[in-house]
This record gives C-alpha cells, sequence and structure tokens, in this order.
C-alpha cells in the first residue's frame, strides 16, 4: 500500500513519448563542429549533434534524393557521414561539392564561412590525393565520370589551388592528372 | 579339435579362483557381543576379538568423493588392495569401515587374504537420498516417504552383505545427528531450542526401526549405531532400545573422559569408537606433525585398553576405527584444488591444544591420514608413506587386551614403553616428505609438449583455397609452477612456449594461432615476397591464479581462470556470472575472467566481494558486492554491482561490453516443509535516466512513419523502468517437484543469465535482460529411475524491439523521414535479443537410475556410474516477432552494429544423448541433435541443421567422433553471419600410457581428421566460381603427441 504513492509520483513525473514525423531538410543547418569533418580521415561528423544522419545513416537511394532537394547542409552531412563509414572517393567528393555549395550560397553561420571553405578545398584535394583513380556515374548507372579532373577544376572554382597535380588535356579532349614532381631543395 | 582334460579344467579354475576375487561366499561369520560383569566383548565364531579398525579408502590425489575405486578394472582393484591391505595387516589392522558400494566378493577376498573383516556402514540418508527418481540432499527423518527409502535402501544393503564372509557388524549412518536441518511446519512451529530435539526424536526412532528390522534379517551380525559423540543419549537409550553396539565419532582430543562410563551407564551397551584420532598438521606452526598425531592416538588407545573388558573400570570399549588411513587431498571445497593440499582448518576444537588459539580452526580436515599419499601414477594409482602413528598404533596394538596378564599397570606400562618420539627414526620417510613439501613451496606442476603435423587442403574459390594439400606443423610448450609461499598462500602460473605455428589449419581460431607468421603489406623483399615477420607473442601467461586463506576471509584472484556464481547464495539476477568458458577465450584470445574474489569467513561469513577489470566475459571493469544473513525465517541478500568504467577491449560477438551500469538487488528466500520461496528486486541502470529512444507501435490510422504503417516515438528513460521484480516458487510431493518463476523487469533493469538448475536439465530459462515480462516453470515427475519433466516459458518485452523503416525524402516538399534502425546494446539504454517474444514448451525425458550423479553436470561423462543412462529434449520457441540488432566483428576486428535482425519466425530444437558405462574401464557417450535456428546477425536464412557424435573411453584409447549436416561451424562468427557448412565430420583417436582425462594432460599420441563441405553459405566463399549446388571441400588431417609430467 505504501508503495502506491512512490509510483504515482514516478508515474506523474514520467515524461509523455513524442511522435517522430521527421524534418524538412531545408531545415538543417551547417554548424563548423570540427575543422576536419567531412575530409577523410576524419569521422568527426558522426560525434556531430547537429549531423540527423549520424545514427541512421543513410540509404543507397536516400543519398541521392538529398543530393537532388538541394539542401546542401542536409546534403553535407548525409554525404559526410557516407564517407565516415565508407571511405571512397564518390563520397568524398559529394561531401566536398556540399560544402562548397554552402560557401557558394552563403548558407551557414558567417563565422564559418572560412572553415567550410576550407572543408571543401581540402576535400577535393583529398579525392586527388587519396581517391585519384574514383569514379561517378550517370543515373543510369553506365556512363563513368572519372571525379578527379572535376575536383581539380572545383578547387580553380573555389579559388584555391590544387596542390601536387597538373591537369593535362589530350588530343580528344580527355582530361589526366599528371602528378607534379616536388621541388628539387637546393642548398 | 582339442579336448579337454578334466585335471587341466580343474587347475585352470583354480588359477581362476586365485586370481579373482571370491564369487560365492562361504558361510558368513557369526559375530556377538558377549556381555558379563566384566564389561563386554566382540566374538568372532566365538574368538574375543578386539577391534584394531581403520577408515579406510582409495581416493587418488587429484579426484574427489565421486571417485569411484569399486568402479576400477578388477586388476587395478587387486594391485591396489594388495599394497595397502598389506600395511595395514603389518600395522595390525583387523577391520576396515565401508561404505554398500564394495563389492561383496571383494569383502570376502580381503578377509580371505589379509584377515581383516568390514564394517558395512549403510549412511541411513546422511548425504541424500534418491525419492522417487529425484535427488534430495537433506533427508526430512519425518517424512513417511524418506524413511521409507532409507529402510529400503538400509534392508536392501542386509540382503546383499548378511551372508557374506568377512562381514563384521552393521554401522548405520554417519553422526547423523549434525545434519538435521530439514524444515517443516511441525519444527518450525516449535521454539527455537526445542527443535534440533525434534528433529532428533525422528532420526532416532528410525534408527530404532532399522536395528529391529537388521536384527529380524540377520542374525549373525551385530547393529552399531555411528552417533557424533553421545549427542542425544537419552533419545537412543529411548527409542532405539535393541541396538546392539554404541558406536561413536568422537574428537575430545587424547582422552574421551567420561564416555565410556557414560554409554555403559546409561546405554548397557558397549562402545566402538568409529572414528577418532587427530590430524597431521599444526594450524599454529603450519607445518606437518606426525608426532603430536600418534601423541593423540596414544592416548586415545591406551584409554580404550584401560576400558576394555575385565579392568576393573568400564568394561565398554571393544575397540575403534582410526580416523584415518591416509590423507583425503579434496576434503576442503571438494570441488576444487583436487591436487592441492590444502593446509585450510576446517573447524576449532579445543580438545587438541597444541595447535588450538581461540578463535581460529586447528582441524585440518585434509591431514587425518595416519599415512601421508603419494602423487597419482600414470595408471591412477599410488602409495602412501607412513607416519609416525602407524609405527606406534604398529607396537600398540601387539598388546592383546584379553590376555589374561593384561592388567591396567601392564597396559600403562606398555603404553610408557611406546613414545611416539621413538619413531623419528622409522618416520623417516615422513620427514622426507616434510621436506619435499618444503622444497615444494615452489614447484614444477606442469610440463608439456604437443607436437602436431597437419595436412589440409581448400578448394578454389575460396579465400586462400590453393585446391592443393598442404602440409606444416606446430610445437607448443607448456610449463606450470605452483608457488606456496606461506602456509595460507597458494598460487599458480601456467606458460605458453610456442615453436613453429602452422598457416594451414582449416579452424583459424586456436590458442597458438597468436604466434602464427605476420606479413607486412607492402614490405617486400627482393624477389618481391612480403616479409614473413615472426609473430612475438611466443610466450604468454595463459593463466594464473592465487588464493589466500586468512583466518577471516579467502580471497582469490584469477586471470583465465573459471569461477562459479553466486545463484545458490542469493544473486537471483545474476550480477556475478559463472565464467567458465572452456576453449573460447583461447580461441579469440581474450583475458577472461580476470579479478578478484573476496568471500568473508566467520563474523565476516555474510559478505562476499568481486571485483576486476573483467570479472566475466564482456563485463565492465566493476566492483561486486553481498551481503547474506539469515533474519528468522528469512535469508536476505543484498547486492550492488558498480561498473567503474567502460570496457575497453571486445573480443567476440556473444560478450560484448555493454555501456556502464549499476545495479542493486533484495533478495528474500524462506522455505518449509520442502517448498521454498524467492522474492528479490532489482534497482539498476539508473545513471541511463533521461537517456532517449526510439520505439515503434502499429499506426493509430491515416499516416503513418515514411508509409510503413508504423508511428514512430521518441522516449526517455524513467524511474520506473530501472525497477524490476521477480519471484519463484520450488517444491516436491512425492515424486514430482516443479517449480515457477516470474517477474517484471524495467527497460534498463538488466540482470545476469539464471545460472542455477532447477530439479532437471531444463533448457528453458528466463532471461535476465530487462525489458521484459515473464512466467517460466517446469515440472518433473519421477517415478522410480524415469523423469518425464515438461517446462514452458513465456516472454514479452515491454517495448518491442524497432523495424527497419527506410528513410525517405519528398523530392517536391524536402521533408526527410530518418531511417529507422533496431536498436544495440551500443548505442542504446536497452535491446530486445535475448528477451525477445517468446512462448516456448520443453519436454524432457530422462532414464537415469543413479540421478546421485547427476547428468546435467559439465564432467558427466567421468562421473557418471550408471550402466546405463539416457536423455531426450524436446524444445519448441514461438516467436511471434523479431528482434532489436545484434552486434558483430568486421574481419578488421571493429564493432559493427547490424543493420537489421533475423525475422519473426517459431524454432524447434531436439537433443539427447545415452551414456553407457558396460564396464569399470569402458565409458560410452552417444549424442544427437536437430532443429531449426536464427542467425545472430541480420541473414533471415533459417537453418535446420542435425546431427550427433561418438565418444568412447576404453581402457587408454579414447576416441571422439562427430557429425554436423547444414550447420554453424565452431566460432561465434559462424552464427553471426549465418555461415553453414553441407556437412562436418570430426574424428579423434588416441592412446597413451593412462587411462584418457577431459583435459588431455596424460602422455598420448592421436590422430585426427576434419573434414567439412562447402558451399555458398560457407565462410570465404568469393563469389568468383559459381559453386552453388556443388560443394567444395576441405579437409585437415594431423598426428599429435602430447608428452606431459
Amino acid at each position: 500500500m505504501r508503495l502506491t504513492p512512490l509510483l504515482f509520483l514516478i508515474a506523474c513525473e514520467a515524461t509523455p513519448a513524442t511522435y517522430v514525423y521527421g524534418q524538412a531538410l531545408s531545415d538543417v543547418e551547417f554548424d563548423l563542429y570540427a575543422d576536419d569533418m567531412g575530409v577523410y580521415p576524419s569521422d568527426a561528423v558522426l560525434y556531430d549533434p547537429n549531423n540527423p544522419f549520424a545514427e541512421t545513416g543513410v540509404s543507397a537511394q536516400g543519398k541521392w534524393d538529398i543530393l537532388d532537394a538541394g539542401a546542401w547542409p542536409a546534403t553535407f552531412y548525409a554525404w559526410a557521414t557516407l564517407l565516415a563509414s565508407e571511405p571512397i572517393g564518390e563520397n568524398q567528393f559529394y561531401t566536398a561539392t556540399a560544402a562548397g555549395e554552402i560557401w557558394t550560397r552563403f548558407d551557414c553561420d558567417p563565422d564559418h564561412l572560412y572553415g567550410v571553405w576550407q572543408i571543401a578545398i581540402e576535400g577535393h584535394q583529398t579525392v586527388l590525393d587519396e581517391f585519384g583513380d574514383s569514379l561517378t556515374y550517370d543515373a543510369t548507372g553506365t556512363i563513368a565520370y572519372p571525379l578527379a579532373p572535376i575536383s581539380y577544376r572545383a578547387i580553380e572554382t573555389l579559388g584555391g589551388t590544387p596542390r601536387g597535380w597538373t591537369l593535362v588535356v589530350g588530343e580528344d579532349g580527355t582530361e589526366t592528372l599528371v602528378a607534379v614532381p616536388a621541388p628539387v631543395e637546393v642548398d | 579339435m582339442s579336448t579337454r582334460s578334466p585335471q587341466r579344467l580343474t587347475g585352470a579354475l583354480a588359477l581362476l579362483w586365485a586370481l579373482s576375487p571370491a564369487v560365492a561366499a562361504a558361510a558368513p561369520n557369526h559375530v556377538s557381543v558377549l556381555s558379563d560383569d566384566d564389561g563386554y566383548k566382540l566374538q568372532i565364531d566365538g574368538q574375543d576379538t578386539f577391534v584394531r579398525g581403520m577408515n579406510w579408502g582409495y581416493v587418488p590425489i587429484g579426484t574427489n568423493y565421486s571417485y569411484d575405486f569399486w568402479g576400477q578394472p578388477e586388476d587395478f582393484i587387486r594391485a591396489a588392495l594388495t599394497e595397502e591391505m598389506g600395511l595395514l595387516t603389518a600395522m595390525g589392522v583387523n577391520s576396515i569401515r565401508q561404505y554398500p558400494g564394495i563389492p561383496p566378493e571383494w569383502v570376502t577376498w580381503i578377509y580371505e587374504n589379509y584377515g581383516i573383516t568390514t564394517m558395512i556402514n549403510p549412511l541411513v540418508g546422511r548425504y541424500g537420498i534418491t525419492v522417487n527418481g529425484a535427488w534430495v540432499p537433506v533427508v526430512d527423518y519425518s517424512n513417511p516417504a524418506h524413511r521409507e527409502v532409507i529402510k529400503a535402501e538400509t534392508m536392501a544393503a542386509v540382503e546383499r552383505y548378511k551372508d557374506v564372509e568377512g562381514v563384521l557388524v552393521w554401522l548405520l549412518g554417519n553422526e547423523n545427528n549434525y545434519g538435521l536441518s530439514w524444515k517443516s511446519f511441525e519444527i518450525e512451529a516449535l521454539p527455537e531450542g526445542e527443535r534440533q530435539v525434534a528433529r532428533a526424536r525422528h532420526l532416532y526412532s528410525l534408527m530404532g526401526e532399522l536395528v529391529d528390522a537388521i536384527h529380524a534379517t540377520d542374525s549373525h551380525h551385530p547393529v552399531v549405531l555411528c552417533n557424533g559423540d553421545l549427542q542425544y543419549i537419552d533419545l537412543i537409550a529411548e527409542l532405539a532400545p535393541n541396538l546392539d553396539i554404541m558406536g561413536s565419532n568422537v574428537y575430545r582430543g587424547i582422552s574421551s573422559r567420561d564416555l565410556f562410563d557414560r554409554v555403559g551407564d546409561e546405554l548397557g551397551l558397549p562402545l566402538l569408537y568409529t572414528e577418532f584420532g587427530s590430524d597431521a598438521y599444526n594450524a599454529r606452526t603450519g607445518r606437518e606433525d606426525g608426532l603430536a598425531q600418534a601423541t593423540y592416538l596414544h592416548g586415545q588407545w591406551q584409554e580404550i585398553y584401560e576400558h576394555t573388558h575385565g579392568k576393573g573400570r568400564s568394561g565398554t570399549a571393544i575397540g575403534g576405527y582410526v580416523f584415518q588411513w591416509s590423507d583425503g587431498w579434496w576434503k576442503y571445497l571438494q570441488e576444487e584444488n583436487l591436487d592441492v593440499h590444502d593446509t585450510n582448518a576446517n573447524w576449532p576444537n579445543a580438545g587438541y591444544p597444541h595447535d588450538y588459539v581461540e578463535g581460529q580452526n586447528n582441524m585440518n580436515e585434509e591431514w587425518f591420514g595416519i599415512t601421508a599419499k603419494g602423487p597419482t601414477r600414470a595408471d591412477g594409482s599410488f602409495s602412501v608413506v607412513p607416519r609416525h602413528a602407524y609405527y606406534l598404533l604398529r607396537d600398540a596394538w601387539s598388546l592383546d587386551p584379553y590376555a589374561p596378564d593384561t592388567s591396567i599397570a601392564s597396559i600403562e606400562a606398555h603404553y610408557r614403553d611406546i613414545q611416539p618420539s621413538d619413531y623419528n627414526g622409522l618416520a623417516q620417510a615422513g620427514l622426507t616428505k616434510l621436506q619435499v613439501d618444503q622444497l615444494s613451496r615452489v614447484r614444477l606442476s606442469e610440463l608439456r609438449l604437443e607436437m602436431s603435423s597437419f595436412v589440409s587442403e581448400r578448394p578454389q574459390g575460396y579465400l586462400e583455397g590453393t585446391g592443393s594439400p598442404t602440409f606444416d606443423h606446430m610445437e607448443s610448450f607448456w610449463l606450470g609452477a605452483e608457488a606456496t609461499p606461506t602456509k595460507d598462500v597458494r598460487a599458480d602460473l601456467r606458460l605458453s612456449v610456442l615453436g613453429h605455428v602452422p598457416e594451414n589449419r582449416i579452424d583459424r581460431l586456436y590458442w597458438e594461432a597468436a604466434g602464427a607468421p605476420r606479413y607486412v603489406q607492402g614490405a617486400e623483399d627482393l624477389e618481391g615476397t612480403e616479409v614473413d615477420v615472426a609473430a612475438l607473442d611466443r610466450v604468454r601467461v595463459h593463466d594464473a591464479g592465487f588464493a589466500w586463506e586468512h583466518s577471516s576471509f579467502t580471497l582469490k584472484g584469477y586471470y583465465r581462470q573459471g569461477h562459479f556464481h553466486w545463484g545458490h547464495k542469493g544473486d537471483f539476477f545474476g550480477l556475478y556470472r559463472e565464467a567458465f568458458y572452456g576453449p573460447n577465450p583461447d580461441w579469440y584470445h581474450s583475458n577472461v575472467p580476470i579479478g578478484l574474489e573476496w568471500t568473508g569467513k566467520k563474523e565476516l561469513a555474510p559478505f562476499a566481494v568481486a571485483l576486476g577489470p573483467q570479472v566475466y566475459w564482456g563485463a565492465n571493469p566493476t566492483v561486486i558486492a553481498k551481503a547474506r544473513e539469515q533474519v528468522g525465517p528469512v535469508t536476505v541478500s543484498v547486492m550492488h554491482q558498480e561498473d567503474v568504467a567502460q570496457q575497453a577491449v571486445a573480443t567476440t560477438s556473444s560478450a560484448i561490453p555493454e555501456p556502464v551500469s549499476r545495479r542493486s538487488t533484495l533478495v528474500i528466500e524462506t522455505g518449509s516443509n520442502g517448498l521454498g520461496l524467492t522474492l528479490g528486486g532489482i534497482f539498476a541502470g539508473s545513471n541511463k535516466l533521461g537517456e532517449r529512444y526510439l520505439k515503434t507501435q502499429p499506426a493509430a490510422g491515416g499516416d503513418s512513419y515514411a508509409g510503413s504503417g508504423m508511428d514512430v516515438l521518441e522516449d526517455e528513460v524513467q524511474w520506473i523502468d530501472t525497477l524490476g521484480f521477480r519471484a519463484k516458487l520450488a517444491g516436491g510431493v512425492g515424486p514430482v517437484n516443479a517449480y515457477v518463476q516470474g517477474g517484471v523487469q524495467g527497460l534498463v533493469a538488466d540482470g545476469g543469465p539464471d545460472p542455477v538448475y532447477n530439479f532437471t536439465g531444463w533448457n528453458l530459462k528466463q532471461s535476465g535482460r530487462g525489458n521484459q515480462r515473464a512466467v517460466v516453470g517446469g515440472l518433473a515427475w519421477t517415478p522410480g529411475a524415469v523423469q518425464i519433466a515438461p517446462s514452458v516459458l513465456w516472454q514479452k518485452p515491454l517495448v518491442g524491439p524497432n523495424p527497419v523503416i527506410d528513410q525517405t525524402i519528398d523530392a517536391e516538399t524536402g521533408w526527410y523521414t530518418p531511417r529507422v534502425v533496431p536498436r544495440n546494446v551500443m548505442d542504446d539504454p536497452f535491446v530486445v535479443r535475448e528477451n525477445r517474444e517468446t512462448t516456448a514448451i520443453e519436454l524432457l525425458l530422462v532414464y537415469d537410475p543413479t540421478p546421485g550423479s547427476w547428468m546435467w553436470q559439465w564432467d558427466n561423462f567421468v562421473r557418471e556410474d550408471a550402466g546405463f543412462s539416457a536423455a531426450l529434449d524436446f524444445v519448441y520457441r514461438i516467436q511471434p516477432t523479431s528482434t532489436d540488432s545484434h552486434i558483430g566483428f568486421t574481419e578488421d576486428g571493429i564493432l559493427f552494429s547490424y543493420d537489421a535482425a533475423p525475422p519473426a519466425q517459431d524454432v524447434f530444437d531436439i537433443t539427447g544423448h545415452v551414456h553407457l558405462r558396460p564396464r569399470g574401464d569402458m565409458r560410452l557417450r552417444l549424442t544427437g541433435y536437430g532443429g531449426t535456428k536464427q542467425a545472430s546477425g541480420s541473414d533471415p536464412r533459417l537453418v535446420t541443421a542435425y546431427g550427433g557424435g561418438l565418444t568412447g573411453w576404453w581402457r587408454t584409447l579414447s576416441l571422439e567422433t562427430s557429425i554436423k549436416v547444414d550447420d554453424w561451424g565452431p566460432y561465434d562468427y559462424h552464427r553471426d553471419f549465418n555461415l553453414t557448412y553441407p556437412l562436418q565430420l570430426v574424428g579423434d583417436l588416441s592412446g597413451g600410457l593412462a587411462r584418457p582425462n577431459l583435459d588431455k594432460s596424460q602422455p598420448r599420441l592421436g590422430i585426427r581428421g576434419q573434414v567439412r563441405t562447402l558451399d555458398e553459405h560457407s565462410p570465404d566463399y568469393l563469389g568468383f566460381f559459381d559453386v552453388s549446388g556443388e560443394q567444395g571441400l576441405e579437409w585437415e588431417v594431423g598426428t599429435y603427441a602430447f608428452i606431459g609430467i
């Protein structure tokens, strides 16, 4: 009998469960949780409380849907989450692309603009350095595009300078990245 | 064609007769008690006989009470008896005490060859009885059913031995007055001070009835009661008036003072010491002390002589049985340290003042032998080394108490001439042993060499499959050391030293694999071959431990050595889990368990503490404390577990460390009349309060989450989720034993698995995990040797598992619904796993004519003493829902949560085994199983597997075989990833110098083969070749030599 008031108190304190409906991708805001988030090999994005995908991940189709939605902070988090768990060139490329779009569109706190620009530059640079042979495909999944040349140009578009590589255009118009020998230091 | 010569046949029969114990006994000896004004004498066939008896048994070091000497091969028994009885005869022993297990033909053989009679000792339920097939450890002497069983057992023994030559007397019980602890309504209703007397009345009335029943059946052998001292002597006089001889286990020290006179005055009976003596270990100095032992026996026997017939004193003494012949190394702990001569004193006795210190124990139960026990030889036999007392008694007994000129004065003179110190020289063997003991403070306990070779082949299409045989070899060495730095401290250490480690084993996970070659990626030699870097783990500590037996506590430390649970000591919710894992820690290179266990004694007896980095596999660094005390009619246990840090090491998916938690439990136990009630409460996971989690429920209508038909809700852990309650009622009536257990545990009120067996070997158990309501129960009906035992289980989580709901993105609105996945133990405050919704039934059928050697004990293959026993178990589980996610390992050893769980699925399981013991030197076990089962991970494929095995030991040969069809492989990841083999065959045949044992520590040579067929569901299937429908084959054949001391 004496237990009853206690149980009653406990019951009164209980917070009712709330229904989960999801959220608008446009409501996702970019927050500079770590300077290297979204750049391989960092997995800081998985610990970013602002990342809506940190716990649930992103499905194979979902990543394209998010990309198509044009909500760039959400796109950044989605692809950076994928990159942290599956470090491939395609994931790095779209993460860097989303970061570039956030910078281009001023789609974040002004204090974070320089940071997101650096993430975009370093992300594309990582495509060159770590995933030079990576491809992405068109919607049909049949036509492949090398990512490295696109990242090379993206760095230039963002106002940066690719390091260690130069873009060579062949007679047939194909673009190839060639490593630039490190300068010989002369005493 | 051959012809038989009658003369030669007669000679052969004579030889057989000489080689075999007597098959048919001659007439029984007529034993009687002579009573006159001068006292009492025992007479055998009319001859005065002074009993120079010995409590004799044959239990080699490393074994315990379950060792079955009389079940050994005949030639072994004969050799052992020849050695032991020869020593006994040389000393002057003319009678030994034996329980009814001794075959009658050996009674006669001992008598005819050595003149030693046997006192047959039915135990009258002292250590439990089998009632309707169920083992009852504490006998209720007021229970008519128990009394009937005891009477039947006792009279069966009388019938078996009454006509056997060599039987001296019947001895009833073994100080049964010290074991009167049953509870009943009748007893509990009495004032506390009267309960024991009330129980004793039932005991002695039964003894009286047995005396009369034996008299009615056997007129040749007197009946002796084996009482603990003279307790309840008035009840004995009243309730067993026809007793022939009062027997008593007496430990009063060097003199029994008034004992002889009281027996004469109050009972009017002769007195036979059924146990008496002294231990040979000085608890005060911490040294073996054969001299003190001999001193006590010197005084005790002189007193017995002085009280024999016609000496002018009580005249009641007719002799005694010294306790005991050789040391019992198993007696302290009884199941543990069987090869350690423990120096822990078990009980205090001020009658032995040479080593008595008030408040401390001084009686060392393992050291009562008048001979020290030698090491066990390869064939299981041993020799003994006489102590002072052996030689002293030999000379003391040379005096015939019934000789006409033997008087008090001559007895005093005789004993005065025999002084214990006179035998220092003769006991040189004992002194030598003492020196060896000194040396053995650090001793090499194990030196074992294992050398093996392997030929194996893996088919192409599978990882590392070459399609051709490969050969490799392995050398593995083991060194064990034991240290006894002081009398109370013992430590042991076992080192593993690796030679070459093979790379072609088809089972990749094993202890020595840690030393396999490692290839450095990217580091090639000039020829482009990867560089082999020899593993550094060549010498490793395999296991270590220590025990400190302080007078107020026992402290044990363990590193990769198992320990028991506290389930029988108030741990109703399984906080301190049992930690015996077989070969698994070796497979996964887990350093478990590791920790300390402290158990109080005397005034600290209610308390126990366990703590350590991983006290059971998967535990966080934790401290567990327990207090348990009897409070009136109930036993109250309080426990608390506090994790102090997150476990950083996970080595197998079956023991994933869960987030740090804390748990407290309160348990109350009471019982009466064979019924036991246990009530428990748990308060756990309070550190998870406020943690948020997702749950799902069918949508009420209209929109649902991502069109899944489900609503998704976010909630948080609240106080009510930390509480749990459990109750258990167990008891038996006649041939029926039953229990029911159930309760509710909040979402995070996690306990551990239930380790306690209830009456029989049921598989259905209540899960210890929180988030459940559950009821489980069983009924074991045992009409004789057959047992029929159905059981049922119902459990349901309070919050069900989360399904997988894929994320959706509305391209038009940009509305995003995140993916919902099953919970897992690493990221969520609770999960649904083994507590999944289940309704299960089980039917267990058992045939076991000897329930005392329990069928469900792990080493029953060695212990089972029935010629034939068998069990068949059927379990069907209805599982209408799925579970949350399991945790697995990637190939690189990284933990991950599966993205889904096996679907709702009913499963069943049938297992059976038959144990055969057709002769003393042969054991066989046949096993079989079949059923359906689900993977731990996410693979939805239902596995239907079956198989069986045969294990056999015959003399020094050992055979182990098994077959599995469509079953998982041996490792956890096989179950996690649902990796099966169409067929698995294993065979192992070995022989050695000695009979096999379970840990294969004896020298053995053997050959072992293993064959597996593979398909697309098998491990390492690469998919490059279409093997679907075809079966690859991998096999391994190896030879091994285990040489050890």
